[in-house]
């Protein structure tokens, strides 16, 4: 069973049932922050590694946390700000994999399997500027509606709109060139 | 309408084709049992950590009994110190380095003193060379070499002077031509067809 934000915010309130409302709240938001982090580094184990360092943030920070905005609106905003940094920390390497995957799908966008074009978006993806980047999977893959968009990267309703369709326009233009 | 199929909407009106892309990719693969596990995993990392950083803080840093209580005295003292070495003349000047601005002049005035020389030495031997003999003046130019002056440096006279230094020679020669009357008939007779020609050449009305 799953409980709410407030039943997890309030266990956490209580030293003895801080591991019992960690727990909970993975229970409830795992997938979702997994899913989230995937995206940006398209592999198990870097997803892996910056859900855990997420979680660890999450469990340091919680006492923190003033309910200033939604739990979910926190988690992502620290998931997301994990990401980017683990893709600045591994820049070189990330280039090293674009160039060989440019290498080997170069001009090959007539007739590619799923697979192919799955990783022709996600090098594309990976070409964008990182508010770019974080707004499209957002919006593409999590399926977010604009305001909670906003409340997560605390940007406009506007702007967001803006990036987005920069960054489709953009990855569609790389996709068929 | 939910927020889905707005989403959908919106991104078949941007990029049909990124729509059909979306819709045609397979799920990601995660592996198996990852999700169950995670919490275990991650509460043992907790665990791990905080142990270590406990670990850290039993660690303190050891310093020596009452050293922030002498730490003042010794600063000062070693201040005291300094200033006395300073005041006996221990610590030693740093040697003189050579003025530059005076190297410099040195060297202006040394390159000066040698084109001196050089220029006293040119007029030295212009001096033995053979003058002009010529007891006219400019009498030893002739008129073309004179004509040729005058034209390329007209522009340095100044005319008025000119005209009065001019101007007693020509009322000499004026007064030492006599021509009689019926001579300059004559001429004008005689060169009549020439004088006529220049007076409508020069006729420009």
């Amino acid at each position: 069973m799953k409980l709410t934000d407030e039943e997890i915010l309030l266990q956490f309130k209580d030293p003895a049932s801080k591991e019992k409302a960690f727990r909970n709240l993975l229970h409830n938001y795992q997938e979702r922050l997994y899913y989230h982090v995937r995206r940006y580094v398209h592999n198990h184990e870097d997803a892996n590694d910056i859900l855990q360092n997420t979680c660890i943030k999450v469990w340091n920070a919680i006492d923190n946390f003033r309910g200033d905005c939604a739990l979910y609106t926190w988690l992502y905003r620290i998931a997301g700000n994990e990401a980017i940094t683990f893709l600045n920390k591994n820049k070189k390497r990330n280039e090293v994999d674009i160039e060989q995957t440019s290498a080997q799908y170069r001009g090959a966008s007539d007739g590619i399997s799923a697979d192919e074009m799955t990783l022709k978006l996600e090098r594309a993806i990976d070409s964008l500027p990182d508010k770019q980047k974080q707004v499209f999977i957002m919006r593409y893959y999590d399926e977010m509606p604009y305001e909670k968009m906003a409340e997560i990267s605390e940007t406009s309703v506007g702007a967001l709109k803006a990036s987005y369709h920069h960054a489709v326009k953009k990855i569609e233009e790389i996709l068929t060139a | 309408m939910n927020n889905k199929t707005d989403i959908l909407n919106e991104l078949k009106e941007l990029s049909p084709f990124l729509l059909h892309v979306k819709e045609t990719e397979k799920p990601l693969s995660v592996p198996a049992h990852y999700f169950e596990d995670f919490s275990d995993t991650i509460i043992a990392e907790i665990k791990t950590e905080s142990g270590i950083l406990a670990t850290l803080q039993k660690e303190k840093t050891v310093i020596p009994p009452a050293y922030f209580d002498t730490l003042a005295d010794n600063i000062i003292s070693k201040i005291k110190a300094e200033e006395a070495l300073v005041e006996n003349g221990t610590i030693k000047a740093l040697p003189k380095q050579p003025n530059k601005v005076f190297q410099l002049f040195a060297r202006v005035a040394f390159a000066a003193s040698v084109v001196g020389a050089m220029f006293f030495i040119k007029h030295i031997q212009n001096d033995e060379l053979p003058l002009n003999n010529c007891a006219d003046g400019i009498a030893c130019l002739t008129q073309e070499e004179i004509y040729n002056y005058m034209n390329a440096n007209s522009h340095e006279f100044d005319v008025q002077q000119i005209q009065e230094v001019v101007k007693p020679v020509v009322d000499t020669i004026e007064t030492k031509i006599d021509i009689e009357s019926k001579d300059a008939t004559r001429y004008i007779e005689e060169n009549k067809l020439i004088l006529e020609f220049d007076d409508s050449s020069t006729d420009i009305f």
